[in-house]
């Protein structure tokens, strides 16, 4: 029973665990420690520009080994900080066959994802993707819409015909969506459990009330399978799995409604500084749910999510990985 | 990171699934009414040494890492034919970890083989999450241990031959420094045992003690010491605990049946079925945490905790989704649905309560003290 092969292993790669640090610390750096600095932090080119530099972009575009779970830490990092910007629309990006792809990979233009009428970030994109039924096609702006989420949203009227793989730019941005959204959820997890550690109210800490707790452990439970999704969608990705569309849509799905469950319960934990515009779950809780609307939709996922793909996550399905 | 099981993994499974194909109408999964066919089903495992997989060479096992159990039980759950013995997994681990050479030459062979069936003495009246409140008392006498007490909600203890029995040693105020672990023979006189039917169609016992004798060399570890090697066995079993294929095979189960009645078709029944299908992967992912987190208690506490209730969690919501389905045929006992309705909801209560899951996850997830 010895065999050759290595067995299941969900540790993450040494360069990835670097990456992940690198832009822990880039965040923290630029973005502060404190969430009311991040919740105040718009986007700014300069911001995009040092971020795009830590050579994130640049890797979601190449064929490099694992470079799709590389790029899934990374956003998972950039989603826990709340980091301003089309962050998982710009991965799905690199696989559009934008002609200025390059000065997208390095900060200098912006690109963005989406579908339908109403696209993310499109107000301030210099390159907009639209996923259509026929295939991709460029984007063209019109007016900016004031939104919930506050992501820079446009209406946005189709243009020519990209070159890209459509089915391959949906399957990344679905992954990357999927490891941003799952990651602010994390972050509210946090916040909001450090909190209910050291707000005490009835004479001991409101995390000791299992009517607190529970909603965050169920919060941070649901979180962790989603974060298992998300990372094995980018592998099925970079493995170039057939199947590996269904489990990024599946992984998007898990994750915004992991993060939803975990903002609701972020900002009920808060109480009426919960609810403050200058409190510190909204600015995030907002952005979340709009990534679950704007189109390509969670709605859509549920629609058309293969109801024979439950188990797309089966080890046995993956490809053998031998001992090096 | 990768997810790909081994060649060697893959071999295994495929002489797994060669050995069960003619087993798979025994059906005990559900329901473990058929206690002759488990019996020879057991038995038919004890044949191929693998009722011990995971247990070391010297002592009969085959000295495989977990995730053979694993294989081996997952696939066992996806097909409804059995579940993992007491015998072989908390028993026999336990007095591998703490027996004395004698115990171990008495108790490991038969197990292994599939001979002796356990059940599980844990539970009291007054004593169901909080164990460390039990108090079935054990007083020690020249001729072994006089027990005395009331045990509840054990499974299968009318057809088992010995019941691993949790009892109080101490002081009642010494809460889980005053307990130990016997084996106790379902026979001895003054035990007397009382099956009560569930609603899932199985038989949980109650078991009156009125001075039962058990014999001092059938105390398994140190007396007062049970808490610790019950820690111990617990975590020797989480890689077992709820299988993510029993989630997956209620998920076919009631997306088969729906797609049978054409409720498919209606975009309110697609898009909860699309909720389930994700909610089957998220357990298939608590599982892989669960397994490859071996070694590493905490992680592998949460992780079991998660995987717990994601999976109780899931299918119980399958089941419902059936029934909010909303056709008279869901609730025919010719078909599945009303049976998973009715077996599902004692998924949550046993082997930890949903609440006590939640609870480990909140402490050692979040350290919020609730």
């Amino acid at each position: 029973m010895g065999g050759g092969a290595r067995s299941l292993d969900l540790a993450l790669p040494p360069e990835a665990v670097e990456l992940e640090e690198s832009v822990r610390r880039f965040c923290e750096r630029r973005l502060g420690k404190d969430v009311n600095a991040r919740r105040d932090m718009p986007f700014s080119w300069e911001l995009w520009a040092e971020m795009a530099a830590l050579g994130l972009l640049e890797m979601a575009g190449t064929d490099m080994e694992q470079a799709q779970l590389f790029a899934c830490i990374g956003a998972e990092q950039l989603g826990y900080h709340g980091f301003p910007g089309p962050v998982a629309q710009s991965i799905a990006a690199a696989a559009a066959g934008l002609a200025d792809w390059d000065a997208v990979a390095a900060g200098e233009r912006l690109a963005t994802v989406g579908a339908g009428t109403t696209v993310a970030w499109a107000a301030l994109a210099d390159d907009i993707v639209l996923i259509t039924p026929a295939g991709l096609c460029s984007g063209i702006a019109g007016a900016a819409i004031d939104t919930l989420g506050r992501s820079a949203v446009a209406e946005v009227g189709a243009g020519a015909a990209l070159p890209g793989d459509a089915h391959t730019v949906r399957a990344r941005f679905d992954m990357a969506l999927a490891a941003y959204t799952g990651g602010a959820g994390r972050f509210l997890v946090d916040i909001a459990a450090d909190h209910a550690r050291t707000r005490r109210q009835f004479g001991k800490a409101l995390g000791e009330f299992q009517a607190v707790a529970f909603p965050l452990a169920e919060a941070l439970m649901r979180l962790d399978g989603a974060q298992q999704l998300a990372r094995a969608a980018a592998l099925a990705i970079d493995a170039a799995r057939a199947d590996a569309a269904d489990l990024a849509a599946a992984a998007r799905l898990s994750a915004s409604r992991a993060a939803l469950r975990a903002a609701f319960a972020a900002h009920q934990t808060f109480g009426a500084y919960g609810v403050m515009e200058e409190g510190p779950v909204g600015w995030l809780s907002r952005r979340i749910q709009e990534y679950a609307v704007l189109e390509p939709s969670v709605r859509g996922i549920r629609q058309t999510l293969p109801l024979q793909g439950a188990a797309v996550l089966d080890p046995e399905l993956w490809p053998v990985v031998e001992e090096t | 990171m990768q997810l790909a099981y081994s060649s060697a993994e893959r071999a295994f499974l495929a002489e797994v699934r060669a050995f069960l194909a003619p087993w798979r109408g025994l059906g005990q999964y559900l329901q473990g009414r058929d206690h002759a066919g488990l019996r020879a089903f057991y038995k038919a495992l004890g044949v191929k040494n693998w009722l011990s997989l995971g247990w070391p060479v010297d002592h009969g096992g085959r000295g495989l890492p977990p995730i053979y159990e694993f294989l081996l039980w997952d696939e066992m759950a996806h097909a409804r034919i059995a579940r993992p013995p007491l015998s072989a997994g908390i028993v026999a681990k336990t007095i591998i970890r703490y027996g004395t050479d004698a115990q171990k030459a008495r108790w490991l062979e038969p197990i292994r083989t599939g001979e002796l069936m356990f059940s599980l003495g844990y539970s009291e009246p007054e004593a169901g999450s909080d164990l460390a409140s039990l108090r079935t008392r054990a007083e020690l006498g020249p001729e072994g241990y006089r027990i005395n007490g009331t045990k509840i909600w054990s499974s299968s203890a009318q057809d088992s031959d010995y019941l691993w029995l949790l009892c109080r040693t101490g002081e009642v105020a010494s809460r889980a420094a005053g307990l130990s672990l016997l084996i106790v023979d379902l026979r001895a006189p003054g035990l007397r045992i009382r099956p009560m039917a569930k609603m899932s169609g199985n038989v949980f016992c109650e078991l009156f003690f009125d001075d039962v004798i058990v014999p001092v060399d059938q105390r398994i570890g140190p007396q007062d010491g049970a808490w610790k090697m019950m820690n111990a066995s617990l975590a020797d079993e989480r890689h077992v605990q709820f299988p993510p294929k029993r989630v997956l095979a209620d998920y076919e189960t009631v997306r088969d049946w729906a797609m049978a009645h054409g409720l498919d078709r209606d975009p309110v029944v697609r898009e909860r079925l699309a909720e389930l299908a994700v909610d089957v992967l998220e357990c298939q992912a608590h599982a892989l945490r669960v397994l490859t987190a071996q070694g590493d208690d905490v992680r592998a506490s949460i992780a079991a905790a998660a995987n717990k209730r994601a999976s109780t969690d899931t299918i119980q919501a399958i089941a419902r989704a059936a029934m909010d389905f909303g056709i008279p045929a869901a609730l025919t006992t010719a078909a599945p649905i009303e049976q998973l309705w009715r077996q599902t909801l004692e998924e949550s209560l046993g082997g930890g309560t949903t609440e006590i899951m939640t609870s480990i996850i909140a402490r050692q997830g979040l350290g919020l003290k609730a």
